[in-house]
């Protein structure tokens, strides 16, 4: 499990148009700050900033838990759950955290890893990765940084399904154990282009009701 | 073939505007790399074919190249020499609506440098300005 980031964080007022609301939100952007907001455990929710800076570290060293230093002296230990990018995912426009407990049981992403060369691929195959990252639930202080998968059985029609993963003790995966994970195919044909002169698609009509019936 | 529909309510449609930002489809999603636009636009079925052509041909068959586009727009033009009026003109082509951040193509099972000559040969195809993504990372 990857250590815990320690950011410092300034409160908002949630007020609407003091400390919350887009034109708030953008003023602090200009300012090289990213408007964020914790809820969770039946309490209201806070809205918060912190620097890009600290948020960049945290994504780095790929934490998923966090420690929030408010201006109070009060710390928070929550949990990233959901990021919002801009639209060509090069700036973070918001940040939402989820307040845990350490031995609290929680549901999260955790990227899939691919460990050593499929023999497949030198058989001529095509390695295929359908999931990157699983949702598993474990307990707040016991994520794993990421699942290791060893590709180095997986000769060419092989798969590694969600089911055969070797997790963590306390780590369970959720959704469908039949997930394919990853898998060698063989390689496609290349089909040539035809060409379709005159195809054009079928027109829907609306069914006409008759007035006799 | 060139990308069309297989059923459509209406065969013609207004040419239309495109305006803002992609908020779908603006991450890469099924593979590990992608062909992001920066510019808005629309592309033709013939070139999304013709990108794809030089895409598997680069790759040789190592990877697995998604097409994230679809053509569901309809071109209509009328012919050369044609007096004005008399309605619109016949279907010319198919088209993809894009905007900026669409992820046009994804590349995965290859190295980031494989795909990187490949994006290259590929956006070298098409109408917009394009730059290369990698998957975003997760937390």
């Amino acid at each position: 499990m990857s250590e815990v980031a320690k950011i410092r964080v300034e409160l908002r007022d949630p007020a609407k148009n003091k400390g919350t609301g887009t034109k708030f939100s953008r003023k602090l952007r200009k300012q090289g700050r990213i408007p964020a907001i914790i809820y969770g455990h039946k309490q209201t929710p806070t809205p918060i900033s912190m620097t890009r800076d600290s948020v960049w570290e945290m994504i780095k060293k790929k934490t998923h838990l966090a420690e929030l230093e408010m201006d109070g002296g009060a710390n928070e230990t929550v949990l990233v759950r959901d990021i919002q990018w801009d639209h060509l995912g090069k700036e973070i426009i918001h940040l939402d955290f989820a307040r845990v407990s350490a031995g609290e049981s929680i549901e999260t992403e955790v990227p899939v890893e691919l460990r050593g060369t499929a023999p497949g691929v030198a058989e001529g195959g095509v390695l295929e990765q359908l999931v990157h990252a699983i949702e598993v639930t474990c307990r707040a202080d016991a994520i794993p940084d990421n699942i290791k998968v060893d590709i180095s059985e997986l000769h060419i029609g092989k798969a590694i399904h969600a089911k055969e993963l070797k997790l963590p003790d306390g780590v369970t995966v959720k959704g469908d154990p039949e997930a394919l994970i990853v898998h060698v195919t063989t390689k496609a044909l290349e089909t040539a282009a035809e060409p379709a002169e005159g195809t054009q698609p079928e027109v829907i009509k609306p069914e006409r009701k008759d007035k006799d019936e | 073939m060139p990308l069309m529909p297989k059923r459509v309510k209406f065969r013609k449609s207004q040419k239309g505007r495109v305006r803002g930002n992609a908020t779908r489809g603006n991450y890469v999603a099924f593979g590990e790399f992608g062909l992001q636009s920066l510019e808005p636009g629309k592309i033709s079925a013939q070139t999304i074919e013709a990108g794809r052509i030089v895409g598997s041909q680069s790759i040789k068959g190592g990877g697995k190249l998604y097409i994230r586009i679809f053509p569901h727009k309809s071109v209509t033009s009328i012919p050369a020499e044609t007096r004005m009026g008399k309605g619109k003109g016949e279907v010319e082509y198919w088209a993809a609506v894009v905007k900026p951040g669409t992820v046009l193509f994804e590349l995965g099972g290859v190295s980031e440098e494989v795909a990187r000559a490949t994006f290259a040969r590929v956006a070298y195809k098409l109408p917009v300005r394009c730059r290369f993504v990698s998957r975003r990372p997760t937390l």
